[in-house]
């Protein structure tokens, strides 16, 4: 079994040859294997919605990844840790905002379980304890609301706020 | 999209639902309200039942979930759990009730009803709670009963563990000491109930007293589980009795008892 490759295309024509093992880290990916049958050396997998830049990134996490024990079906009642971003992570991650964004939104077009959390989990520490003008300039996000609306939803929680 | 391009992202607008749903599952409830306060978009998708009904999900599992979301009617009429007039959606009030540590703390005497045998009064204590916690300690010829008891208002349905947290100091209890919790429901469950003896008491002393570095450790005791069935909230009583009229009690000091709720 080891040593299979299968060639993966990113959607600007890039083929990437790549272990089936590693590979099969995504659900999608898997579930094309499986179901269609793929195995042959010859086929190429088509990712329409990722870029070449995005899918060379992914395939580094995946293989500096590939003998992770497999993550948990449903992660519910688990305590989450905010700081349980490995150091290699942290590294791999310290992209800019475009990179951080795409890569959220090929983990879950291949379905990663573990790439998503652990970039869901860097943009929820980009957004700990900043105030919302904060988050808008780190985001990219347009205030729309009237002075008078942004007055009243700061309101709206002060009630159930945390001490 | 290339890369140089999205930079120009807004991320308010492009990242869909289920991956800012993600996201907030790693962010406090003043976070979220702080990510709320940014845009419409987000204001609106943060403020859903979806949205908090999802959080539920998340962070106590699917039992709790499907117990007071799916399938109760909790909070569909007016009755409200906050004090507030705010409106906030459903799912909300419930995840915000069930974040909340449903706990008293035994130095605040307004909340309880005690005999009137003795006089209760606090000491300080700064591993406690509320820096005071509640001491036991009759003079050798006070010999009464003893009667503590507290209400915990609107619990949402579900089981609870009821945990006391205590200090033991050369504990005089003869007797039987009982505690308990029960549920004021229309068709009542079982209560949670213990009862120790003298021996109890110096069995738990002894197995701090033995290792000295460990004398009048505080400990936690689970008195047993309480059960809110149905779909409404409702009061938990809990009590410690001691009906022993013929000696004194002493050595025990109280912090305080929770209701600690049980996933799955």
């Amino acid at each position: 079994m080891a040593g299979n490759k299968i060639k993966l295309q990113s959607n600007d024509g890039d083929t990437f040859d790549v272990d089936v093992e590693i590979a099969k880290q995504s659900a999608t990916i898997k579930t094309m294997l499986e179901d269609l049958g793929m195995s042959e050396e010859d086929d190429v997998i088509p990712l329409p919605n990722v870029n070449s830049a995005i899918l060379k990134k992914v395939i580094q996490w995946a293989t500096h990844h590939k003998d992770d024990p497999p993550p948990p079906e449903d992660d519910e009642n688990r305590e989450k840790n905010l700081s349980d971003i490995s150091s290699w992570d942290q590294d791999f991650l310290k992209v800019d905002q475009g990179t951080l964004f795409e890569l959220i939104l090929a983990a879950n077009y291949l379905d990663i379980k573990g790439l998503l959390d652990v970039t869901c989990k860097t943009v929820a520490n980009m957004i700990k304890g900043r105030t919302p003008e904060e988050i808008r300039r780190q985001f990219n996000i347009k205030n729309d609301f009237t002075p008078q609306e942004e007055e009243q939803i700061k309101k709206e929680n002060e009630w159930c706020e945390e001490k | 999209m290339s890369t140089e391009e999205s930079t120009l992202l807004n991320w308010s607008n492009d990242l869909v639902d289920s991956l800012w749903f993600r996201i907030c599952n790693y962010l406090t409830v003043a976070d979220i309200h702080r990510l709320a306060r940014t845009c419409s978009r987000l204001h609106t998708l943060l403020n859903s039942n979806d949205f908090w009904s999802y959080l539920i999900r998340k962070k106590f599992g699917h039992a709790i979930w499907y117990r007071l979301i799916k399938t109760s009617s909790i909070f569909t009429d007016p009755i409200s759990l906050s004090d507030s007039v705010n409106k906030a959606c459903r799912s909300k009030l419930i995840y915000l009730n069930l974040t909340k540590r449903k706990q008293i703390a035994f130095s605040e005497l307004t909340r309880f009803s005690f005999d009137i045998n003795r006089t209760y009064t606090s000491t300080p204590d700064s591993s406690s709670l509320n820096g005071y916690v509640l001491h036991i300690k009759d003079s050798l010829e006070l010999c009464y009963t003893l009667h503590i008891e507290t209400v915990f208002k609107n619990i949402l349905p579900g089981k609870y563990d009821v945990i006391w947290r205590m200090k033991l100091n050369l504990p005089y209890m003869l007797g039987a000491t009982e505690f308990f919790a029960v549920a004021e429901q229309i068709h009542p469950s079982q209560m949670a109930y213990m009862r120790w003896t003298q021996e109890d008491f110096s069995l738990m002393y002894r197995c701090f007293y033995c290792d000295l570095t460990k004398t009048n450790l505080w400990f936690y005791q689970s008195i047993g589980f309480v059960e809110i069935h149905g779909d409404q909230p409702c009061d938990v009583y809990v009590s410690m009795v001691n009906y022993d009229s013929i000696h004194a009690k002493h050595g025990v000091y109280l912090d305080y008892v929770e209701l600690k709720l049980c996933l799955e």
